[in-house]
């Protein structure tokens, strides 16, 4: 249905094209921009000197002019401004030349003009870099030009080229080594729902670098923005209103050694349209999701009965694929197309915009390792001791289908956008692996089969407008956006038998069956008013507004299990549920499922909240060189939910589990320490919530990990209960945070900047074990927590070693930082206990997902008169610890990976016509590891992955 | 005689409902309303009846009386003028067969009176009787009925739980996190003593089983995974990883803090288990995560185990987590994993036991080590392993500690031809020590070898210097099955005609 919606849209917005002849003139577009604020200039004239035709420019310092093609130069020109001109603009009969980021600075004695060649202003980074030199606040940034440059694909793998970000398994950002918890995603500006059931954040991976226009990291919290974030708010911007004609249709490819063309690559035989990224119902439920189906037990002694019937037939209706096969893996490949224009009419201009994506990537990793080490028993020994070591192979493949379409509409004094989104994305997984346990009371070997599949979609609509009144003296801005994003994962199979017997037990795990979904759906609103005014004599801005959100989130598992009783077993894992193995009024003790479901599933909630916001912010000149934003926003933020504890003692009926009302201030100062040249301060408070789950009396065991997930609300004690460990009174986490930044801005984008930062914590939320329970995590508020860091950004074009090196660029960012976080009661007696001989315990470690440096650099090479550009780029994270050891478990950290990838793109052709591109991924080779580390011992694999190298291409066309 | 737990509950609450009156001269002297009354209703006895009245007013409530058969049971004084009254009956044993009469009595401030009737018909008193919740009073489960369990039910702490000889107990359906149990938690007793002639029998509501029978009439004994098990639960000492001194057991969410054992009391008692056969259970939470047959965690010496038979449990048929109970006269029948698991130290001792092993047993001994530093180990003497093709006699591990004497092993297969069942293995460096060092000892031994088969190739690692080869039914030592005889299902299905 929804992606007829996006098909349809797209199909009305080509015949809205097709009635729209072209004028045989050429068209001059352009933007003009104050220097000192990056603020857009209304009622600027732009001058053809030679033909003396002209535009003004409107609210959005835009402007449009006809002319004949051939080469000119614009004298534009505004009261109290120098004037600008602007050499050797070229136009082409029908074609639209684009001219942006045209800075005007107020004069300074004379009357002087500037003169710029039109080849000096394209659009790059700079344009980003002037919106982030005159934020109010701290951001970075990465454009669309950059993914280009980069070869990125996805939004995950774009945005850790921003100073101090990082992201965890693909997916998940982090802003200053803070995840999760602790950095927002944002769509357009509006909250949009996750698609993780255990995060509170986006996977980013689901936005293909195509639809976006930038993606724009905010590090430090002005009043307007949401106030539950601490290391930054990401705001992913798709693309907008397109100054020219743009039609592309592009293919692209990869092909990794190691991975495609394998003859050994596991699969399995999913549904018909897997490669649309959905499944077709292949893996649909057979009980389509019913909680009063017979259980074994209801029908064991009595086959024949109706019950007895209707368990066969629903045993009998289970896919019986529980492993997959070996064959040949094929290469990524993908296609883009993306349309869009604008269209003058006399009293409106009209913008459209296309973007649909398709994109099929396998992987294959072989003798991938997944193991358990623990800490032996006696604390004279330090040699980690294996638990379960699980090594062998899996295949990936991940489909990713994206459809953006946009109209936007400007007018005299008002600017209307309304966008529909649409992501699909389907990942399938084979594995087959060796499984070695050595735990305590089981030791045993296995082979094991694994079939996932995992389907997620995003649909979000925006509806957003913005308005001038008088002049440009407020600016009213209005978004609604619905959004509705669901994750399943229909019929993940786990079948283990054990060796040399191929027998099935509950030692080693009987085979299970989980369909999960969750669904969450979102509205959005928000309006800001601006007005413009004087404070201290001079110009200044009041900001003042709201926001509403409304999130449901609908969470469900449900789980079959497999007991096999006598059934002799082969090892094939797709002859357990052959007909004549299963339960049957002649074979009574077959194999028959177990749903772990029924009566009550505590694996299912239902969770809403609120959260009711509004602002007040000012933007003053207290002094000549000094700005400062102001300001305080207010959250009133109410969760509910609906759920059970595992007996179902406890019921939560739309219970309200959280209701907080909080203020907070900002204080964001800016010295213009000279031209070019900032000194930025600030202060804040912002918040981190729990989450859907962590407020509840849950208790969801992941049949995959064997782990328990605890709700916050209960509480742990020991010592026959005379000691509380976890008082049960989960609470949201205050921050308070402070910035200082030195940033310097040169010509052609290039720049310095060095920051610092301390952020400390009042009661974080962790993930805590159980001291009774190793298997179970509980989020807890634990002591305070603080985290201070460095950061240094440059991008230094390479003309000032040689002239002949004008055309490189160096761009660098570094992220130190040092956290520390005092352990929970429960934490540190079990670190105590397990202390090795020799050790000392602290109180205090680092915070989890915490990177202790962050490096990305590279070299770019940019030459628009032969349309070659290249980057060579390299990124690392320091050691990080990932899960923190508990009991005999030991700290798991993260092994350094080091990315080196390289990009070359060539355009060919009259007007760039053809773009090519060819990339190297992970040309280093390197591996991706986690390890178990002890005091005193050797580190351990926990994970380690070959992603091995990649070799990649794209083709593109524009006409 | 008033043995029946079930008292009279009764619960009337009254909610105001104050309405504003906007008419400064009200009229005098109305009447006054009492709905929402149902005139009949149903119950069995133990069951409730609940409804909820509407009453007003508009001259003023003055008060409520319910009465029942004629005797007040409570006076509600009442003001303004509407109120709702939620109204809670339990039927006793005392009610049944009878039609109870409640009359509810409202009257206003002015002497005005409304009355409504409700007749409950109380049904015979039933002889299967479900538990929903927790019990958290002393209970007694009465001969010749039968109990289900509605789920985890867990007799808590500072209560007792009598089960008196020829009860029935039977699990409710239900796998995972839905598994149903009896648990006997820390400072909790049960006083489950069978007779010979009557034990008293855990199995699953699909049994058909019914108080007197030992067999039952419509399950084979390898039927397993139906419901979960019995666990007892004290505060014992244990050897938990990491040197806690206490832990959660396994199958139960550590959020359910009644699934803590272990502690530092000695001599504790948590009741006794005497004649009781617990069949079909073992459903499975997780890999790793089961509910064995009988499961006694950190269990206190004093407290008595004997006879006591697990037939068809899923997972192991008796394991025992740290903890000094003895068990003495016991028996393990198709055990689906391991028939008797010991581990976390346990100090106590078995003696006279038999295990049959089934298709799917792993080990008829699995012998675990300390997991702490705290050491102890245990002894199993004089008992009966019958083998299985897929089973092992035992598997020492993890630091194994204690002492192993006069046991007879038979009927398993030869490890040469299946990759190492049927034997009797040391495992592991610790293990190897504490057998050199004189911690983990075996003497008299017996076995009755397959053909071909050699003393050494069954016992492992030095093991066999301490067993003998003897004919079928030639052993010197093992258990004395007539501990077993009359009450077992094993006994009565002709499974100890080979010991």
């Amino acid at each position: 249905m929804r992606r007829t919606l996006v098909i349809s849209c797209l199909l009305i917005l080509t015949q809205f094209l097709a009635g729209f002849a072209f004028a045989q003139k050429g068209t001059l577009r352009g933007a003009i921009f104050e220097e000192a604020t990056g603020e857009p200039l209304f009622g600027v004239s732009v001058l053809v000197k030679e033909t003396s035709t002209g535009a003004v420019t409107d609210f959005d310092g835009k402007f449009e002019i006809q002319v004949d093609p051939g080469t000119y130069t614009l004298q534009i020109s505004y009261i109290s401004y120098s004037t600008v001109e602007l050499t050797a603009v070229e136009v082409k009969a029908g074609e639209v030349n684009v001219i942006n980021d045209i800075l005007m600075a107020e004069e300074a004695s004379d009357l002087e003009t500037v003169t710029v060649s039109a080849a000096a202003i394209r659009t790059t980074e700079s344009a980003l870099m002037s919106v982030k030199r005159n934020a109010a606040n701290l951001m970075d940034g990465i454009s669309a030009s950059t993914f280009r440059q980069i070869g990125d694909g996805d939004a995950a793998s774009a945005v850790k080229r921003v100073t101090g970000v990082s992201i965890e398994g693909g997916k998940y950002i982090y802003v200053r080594g803070l995840g999760d918890r602790y950095t927002k995603t944002v769509l357009n500006g509006v909250d949009v729902p996750g698609l993780d059931p255990d995060r509170n954040t986006i996977q980013m991976d689901i936005f293909p670098t195509n639809v976006i226009d930038n993606i724009i990291v905010s590090k430090s919290f002005t009043a307007d923005l949401p106030a539950d974030f601490t290391g930054g708010v990401v705001d992913i911007e798709t693309k907008d209103f397109p100054e020219e004609k743009v039609a592309k249709i592009g293919i692209s490819g990869g092909i990794n050694p190691s991975m495609h063309f394998n003859s050994n690559y596991v699969t399995y035989d999913g549904g018909k349209t897997d490669w649309l990224g959905y499944d077709d119902g292949t893996r649909e439920i057979p009980t389509g999701g019913r909680t009063d189906i017979p259980q074994y037990a209801d029908v064991v002694g009595n086959p024949n009965s109706p019950l007895g019937q209707e368990y066969q037939s629903i045993l009998g209706s289970f896919n019986k694929t529980l492993g997959g096969y070996r064959t040949n893996s094929l290469m990524d490949f993908g296609l883009s197309f993306s349309l869009g224009n604008q269209l003058v009419r006399p009293r409106a201009t009209w913008g459209y915009n296309v973007a649909l994506t398709y994109k099929n990537e396998t992987e294959f990793y072989q003798n991938a390792e997944f193991n358990l080490y623990a800490k032996p028993r006696e604390a004279t020994d330090t040699e980690l001791e294996p638990l379960e070591r699980q090594m062998g192979d899996y295949g990936v493949n991940n489909v990713l289908l994206g459809g953006l379409a946009g109209i936007a509409l400007k007018t005299e004094a008002s600017k209307f956008k309304l966008n529909f989104l649409h992501l699909q994305n389907g990942e399938s997984k084979a594995g087959e692996f060796d499984f070695v346990n050595t735990n305590l009371g089981a030791n045993f070997e296995a082979k094991q089969y694994n079939l996932e599949y995992s389907q997620r979609a995003l649909t979000s609509v925006l509806l957003g407008g913005t308005h001038y009144l008088n002049g440009r003296s407020w600016e009213i801005n209005w978004k609604v956006a619905p959004t509705k994003s669901t994750i399943e994962d229909p019929d993940v199979r786990f079948t283990r038998f054990r060796l040399p017997n191929n027998t099935v037990s509950t030692e080693v795990g009987l085979p299970t069956r989980i369909w999960r979904f969750l669904e969450e759906e979102n509205v959005s609103g928000k309006l800001d008013l601006t007005r413009e005014m004087f404070f201290f004599e001079r110009e200044g801005k009041l900001k003042f507004g709201g926001n509403y959100v409304y999130k449901n989130r609908d969470f469900n598992i449900q789980s079959f299990q497999f007991a096999t009783g006598n059934t002799d077993l082969t090892g094939d894992p797709n002859q357990i549920l052959d007909d004549e193995n299963l339960f049957a009024p002649d074979n009574r003790n077959g194999v028959r499922y177990n749903a772990d479901f029924i009566p009550t599933n505590p694996n299912q909630y239902q969770s809403d909240l609120s959260n009711v916001a509004g602002y007040v912010s000012a933007e003053l000149k207290p002094a000549d060189k000094l700005k400062a934003i102001v300001g305080v926003r207010m959250e009133k933020y109410t969760q509910y939910y609906t759920g059970t504890n595992q007996g179902a003692t406890i019921v939560l009926d739309n219970e309200k589990v959280l209701d907080d009302l909080d203020f907070f201030p900002t204080l964001n100062l800016i010295f213009n320490l000279k031209e070019n040249q900032n000194l930025r301060l600030s202060a804040s408070r912002t918040i981190a919530r729990p989450s859907f789950k962590e407020l509840s009396y849950a208790e969801i065991l992941d049949p995959i990990t064997g782990r328990t997930f605890i709700g916050g609300l209960f509480q742990e004690t020991t010592n026959g209960g005379t000691e509380i460990l976890w008082d049960g009174n989960l609470t949201s986490t205050r921050i308070n945070n402070f910035d200082l930044r030195w940033e310097a801005f040169q010509d052609r984008g290039q720049m310095f900047s060095v920051s610092a930062f301390y952020k400390s914590f009042d009661k974080p939320i962790e993930m805590v074990q159980f001291l009774s329970d190793p298997g179970a995590f509980q989020p807890r508020n634990v002591g305070r927590g603080s985290v201070a860091g460095l950061e240094l950004e440059f991008r230094k074009s390479l003309k000032f070693i040689s002239p002949s090196l004008e055309n490189f660029n160096w761009n660098t960012n570094v992220t130190l930082t040092e956290s520390q976080i005092k352990m929970s009661e429960s934490e540190f007696r079990s670190r105590k206990l397990t202390a090795r001989e020799g050790e000392t315990v602290k109180d205090t470690r680092d915070m989890a997902g915490q990177a202790p440096f962050i490096i990305n650099t590279g070299l770019g090479y940019q030459n628009y008169n032969t349309g070659w550009e290249a980057g060579l780029y390299y990124n690392v994270q320091g050691s990080t610890l990932n899960y923190v050891g508990f009991g005999n478990r030991t700290d798991t950290y993260t092994v350094p990976f080091h990315s080196l990838n390289l990009n070359i793109n060539k355009t060919f052709g009259a007007d760039e016509r053809i773009q090519t591109s060819l990339g190297v991924q992970n040309i280093l080779n390197d591996k991706k590891e986690l390890v178990f580390s002890s005091y005193g011992a050797e580190d351990q694999y926990f994970t380690r992955l070959a992603p091995g190298t990649k070799l990649s291409f794209s083709f593109g066309y524009s006409f | 005689m008033k043995k029946f737990n079930f008292l009279l509950t009764l619960f009337a609450a009254v909610t105001l409902v104050f309405t504003s009156c906007d008419d400064d001269d009200p009229t005098p002297n109305n009447g006054v309303t009492i709905t929402g009354i149902p005139a009949t209703a149903t119950v069995e006895v133990g069951g409730t009846v609940e409804a909820t009245g509407s009453v007003s007013a508009p001259d003023g409530l003055a008060q409520l009386v319910i009465a029942k058969d004629g005797t007040t049971l409570t006076t509600v004084p009442l003001s303004g003028t509407t109120a709702s009254a939620p109204f809670s009956y339990t039927a006793t044993a005392d009610d049944a067969g009878k039609n109870v009469v409640f009359t509810f009595t409202v009257t206003d401030v002015d002497g005005d009176e409304a009355v409504a009737t409700h007749v409950l018909t109380v049904g015979a008193e039933a002889t299967t009787i479900r538990l929903e919740s927790n019990i958290t009073s002393d209970y007694t489960m009465e001969s010749g009925k039968v109990y289900i369990l509605g789920g985890r039910i867990t007799v808590t702490s500072g209560n007792n739980l009598t089960i008196e000889p020829g009860v029935v107990v039977k699990g409710e359906v239900g796998t995972g996190a839905n598994a149903s149990a009896l648990i006997i938690a820390r400072g909790a007793t049960i006083m489950a003593e069978g007779e010979a002639t009557s034990p008293i029998i855990f199995t699953t509501v699909a049994d058909e089983i019914m108080p007197g029978e030992i067999i039952s009439p419509n399950l084979d004994p390898d039927i397993s995974g139906l419901w979960g098990g019995l666990l007892v639960l004290g505060n014992a000492k244990g050897s938990f990883a990491g040197d806690i001194t206490e832990t959660q057991i396994e199958g139960i969410p550590p959020s359910d803090t009644n699934g803590l054992y272990g502690g530092s009391a000695e001599g504790e008692s948590s009741g006794t288990l005497k004649y009781i056969s617990i069949r079909h259970g073992g459903a499975n939470i997780g890999e790793g995560n089961e509910i064995n047959g009988l499961t006694l965690g950190g269990v206190g010496s004093a407290t008595v185990i004997e006879y006591v038979e697990v037939i068809g449990n899923q997972d192991d048929g008796i394991e025992w987590f740290g903890g000094e109970v003895n068990v003495t006269n016991a028996i393990v029948w198709n055990a689906g994993d391991d028939a008797l698991d010991t581990d976390q130290a346990w100090s106590g001792t078995l003696d006279n036991f038999i295990v049959i092993s089934g298709g799917e047993t792993d080990h008829a001994l699995e012998i675990d080590g300390p997991e702490g530093s705290f050491n102890a180990g245990h002894t199993l003497k004089n008992g009966s392993v019958k083998g299985n093709d897929v089973t092992e006699l035992g598997d020492f591990r993890d630091g194994a500690r204690g002492t192993f004497s006069n046991i007879y092993f038979f009927g398993f297969a030869n490890p040469a031809d299946t990759e190492g069942r049927g034997d009797l293995s040391l495992s592991g460096d610790a293990t190897v020590a504490n057998f050199a060092g004189g911690a983990l000892t075996f003497s008299s031994l017996e076995i009755t070898l397959a053909e071909g088969v050699a003393l050494s190739d069954v016992f492992k690692g030095g093991t066999a210097a301490h067993a003998t080869a003897v004919a079928a039914g030639a052993n010197t030592v093992g258990a004395d099955k007539a501990a077993f005889a009359g009450w077992s299902w094993a006994d009565a299905a002709g499974e100890l005609a080979d010991f």
